[in-house]
């Protein structure tokens, strides 16, 4: 474990009440035969009302640990230790959430922060209409049903469903893609503040991928909400995110907003990343794989998880790891050598200009 | 050897399910048939490469496995050089079978379950050599597949040879089912999906290897992906084509760039709407380019072009005439399209445009439940 210190604040970090999920190094890990393994390595990341973060990593990256970590959800026996603090949006005071009592958890999750977590087309209980799914979880959580059974027509519909239909069917009856709408629209049923996303499209056709992004656009709009959308996929949630984090073995290697992530990042990893993506405007020579695999996490590397891959790693990078500093206004990168990235490693030309 | 091509695949169906019980053929009662390939026809050459796009469920995989004998057809040919491969009596100077299944081979979707767990990644090579390649002994297979796992990359070979599948990663799984259907030296594989489980940050290795061995060892490539941008990476670098496949049907193939930057057919271009480029990331995600965003049940196909209720361009004439895939006038001769709009055909100029009478539609407004 690299020795780290409180994370460079970037200067124009806005103040608590932008904040809506304020993460502060973060940790997550699981003992194992082979000794501790940390799926995720002290992150700290802020999440700001109103915005659309895409968290984007590889298989493997600690992605859907962190999104797990912003509700306090990690499996046992793993183990959460840093801070997640929620700013309530009316004022009041600050939540800690992995501070919360089981019941007080209980109570956060979906009414505050709700989820749709990854393989979504499980997630519905096949012996119980939608209907019912809406039903059970208003009266888990102590509200109107009735009151709520009419913000439920309301979303089935925002989501391009059928509420008469849908309500009643059993999820069998429906395809991926509706089902997949369907989960969204329960997972906002209790007008949470924050909606979590894990691989939201994965496993759906493109066109359906396509639609529910668009989908999610309006959402936002229409329900005021704040999202976090966590994927492999980083051509795909670049156009809907308004800032991008970039994960790769356990850590946050970049973060940024979109445009800057994605025109001129300054990490070596997002830039032989964002050449790597076979792109469909992208000139066909210009696309390349990045040597090597990502490391197992009982064995990340010394120093820059990076090193073993990067081109521009020399002894500093061996031995040091480095923090996430600010390479322009609110953008920052955790790497020693962001000037010579970006003079090295060029980008695809359709990326680029 | 005569004209024919490598493989053809001629008017050719592939239906599942249904009533298939006597009565049920007097009665003409086809209930529950899945039409899972409609009337597909396509020519493979030698050392072409063609990547099968479509949604799941278009058939695709279905095509693909029908194409090298896997699946029997309901109707329809496949000749391999100009013989049915499903000839039954042979004559002589036909293929054998034997010979026509070793030609044609696959590597599956799935790549780490498509090995023995129990066997080390040489004996899951072996006993493939050893069927078909009698004459060389232990020791100059085992060379053999040393060489092969050198070619991919997957060095040093003896020391991958003695490890077993879940020793292996994504990749290197990939990398291994892809020297299995090698090693055969056959002259057409299909490659289901063959990078879509990788990281994004390997998918350009694994294909430009596919790529190369397609120029070393002159194998014709049928490439199975639901991605355009891959598909258009495999396809385009191997100045090969791009054949877009809905609900059992080819609806547009050609060159891959023809495909990708002058589509013709609606269908082509929902789905190159829903590809977003990176250059497209300042543009807010317009509203799909379709009517409906749902798949129609395969088991009840519409009528017609199978497109139209969901065709942003579909009309009356749509609903019960069935467009044929036939040449674009344009710079290639080898751009087919199955579209009225798209070949502007007069009938179809003179009918009705579709409105939207459908129970699910994607416009901005949607319309309130009626409480």
């Amino acid at each position: 474990m690299a020795t780290q210190h409180t994370k460079q604040k970037m200067p124009d970090e806005p103040t608590a009440e932008h904040n809506v999920l304020e993460i502060t190094n973060a940790s997550v890990a699981f003992a194992m035969e082979r000794g501790d393994a940390r799926v995720l390595d002290d992150v700290s990341i802020n999440v700001r009302r109103g915005e659309v973060l895409g968290v984007v990593g590889e298989s493997g990256s600690g992605k859907s640990m962190l999104a797990d970590s912003m509700l306090d959800a990690i499996d046992s026996p793993g183990t959460l230790t840093g801070d997640v603090v929620f700013n309530p949006p009316e004022g009041g005071e600050p939540i800690k959430v992995n501070d919360l009592s089981k019941e007080e958890l209980r109570r956060f999750r979906w009414e505050r922060v709700s989820m749709v977590v990854q393989g979504a087309l499980d997630s519905f209980n096949p012996t119980l209409s939608i209907g019912d799914h809406f039903v059970e979880t208003l009266r888990a959580h102590d509200y109107d049903i009735q009151e709520g059974m009419e913000r439920a027509r309301q979303l089935i519909s925002d989501v391009h469903l059928e509420p008469d239909r849908v309500l009643d069917a059993y999820p069998h009856e429906l395809s991926g893609g509706m089902k997949q709408r369907a989960l969204i629209a329960l997972s906002l049923i209790l007008d949470p503040d924050v909606l979590v996303m894990d691989e939201p499209t994965a496993a759906l056709d493109l066109l359906m991928q396509q639609s529910i992004l668009k989908l999610l656009s309006e959402l936002k709009a229409e329900y005021d909400l704040t999202i976090v959308i966590v994927t492999h996929d980083l051509s795909h949630v670049a156009r809907i995110s308004d800032r991008l984090a970039v994960m790769y073995a356990f850590e946050l290697l970049e973060l940024g907003p979109v445009q800057d992530i994605v025109m001129d990042p300054a990490h070596p990893y997002t830039r032989e990343l964002l050449n790597s993506i076979p792109d469909i405007d992208a000139d066909l020579d210009e696309m390349a794989s990045i040597e090597g695999t990502s490391p197992d996490p009982l064995n990340v590397p010394k120093g820059c998880s990076y090193h073993t891959r990067c081109p521009l790693a020399d002894e500093q990078c061996r031995a040091t790891n480095p923090d996430l500093i600010e390479v322009s206004d609110d953008h920052g990168a955790a790497c020693f050598y962001t000037d010579e990235a970006r003079e090295t490693i060029p980008l695809k030309k359709e990326v680029s200009k | 050897m005569s004209d024919d091509p490598l493989l053809r695949v001629d008017d050719l169906s592939v239906h599942f399910g249904g009533n298939e019980g006597i009565l049920d053929r007097f009665l003409g009662d086809d209930k529950g048939v899945v039409r899972a390939v409609d009337n597909v026809s396509l020519d493979i050459g030698e050392n072409d490469v063609v990547a099968l796009v479509g949604e799941s469920g278009c058939g695709k995989t279905t095509l693909g496995k029908a194409m090298i004998g896997l699946q029997r057809p309901t109707s329809g040919t496949v000749r391999f050089r100009g013989q049915d491969i499903w000839k039954s009596d042979l004559e002589p100077g036909d293929i054998p079978y034997k010979e026509i299944r070793k030609s044609l081979q696959m590597v599956h979707q799935d790549a780490g379950n498509s090995l023995d767990p129990n066997r080390t990644i040489f004996k899951n090579l072996n006993p493939a050599l050893k069927k078909w390649r009698p004459e060389l002994n232990l020791v100059e297979r085992r060379e053999l597949v040393h060489q092969m796992l050198d070619t991919v990359g997957l060095t040093p070979a003896d020391d991958y040879a003695s490890r077993y599948p879940h020793q292996l990663s994504g990749g290197e799984a990939q990398r291994t089912v892809i020297v299995r259907s090698m090693l055969l030296e056959p002259d057409l594989i299909l490659a289901d999906e063959a990078v879509s489980a990788l990281d994004v940050s390997l998918r350009v290795n694994l294909m430009d290897l596919l790529l190369e061995l397609q120029e070393m060892f002159s194998t014709s490539f049928v490439f199975i992906s639901h991605n355009m941008a891959n598909a258009r990476y495999l396809a385009g670098r191997a100045d090969g084509r791009i054949a877009v496949m809905y609900l059992g049907r080819i609806v547009e193939i050609g060159p891959a760039d023809e495909i990708i930057k002058n589509p013709q057919h609606p269908y082509t271009k929902s789905l190159l709407w829903a590809t977003s480029g990176l250059s497209e990331i300042n543009d807010p995600i317009e509203t799909p380019p379709v009517r409906k965003i749902d798949i129609p049940d395969p088991e009840n196909p519409p009528s017609g072009c199978r497109f139209h209720t969901r065709c942003p361009e579909a009309r009356e004439y749509c609903t019960s005439n069935t467009p044929d895939l036939s040449g674009m006038s344009g710079p290639s001769d080898r751009h087919e399209a199955a579209c009225f709009d798209a070949h502007d055909r007069i009938d179809y100029r003179n009918s009705e445009p579709l409105t939207d009478d459908l129970d699910i539609d994607v416009a901005d407004d949607a319309e309130q439940p009626a409480d």
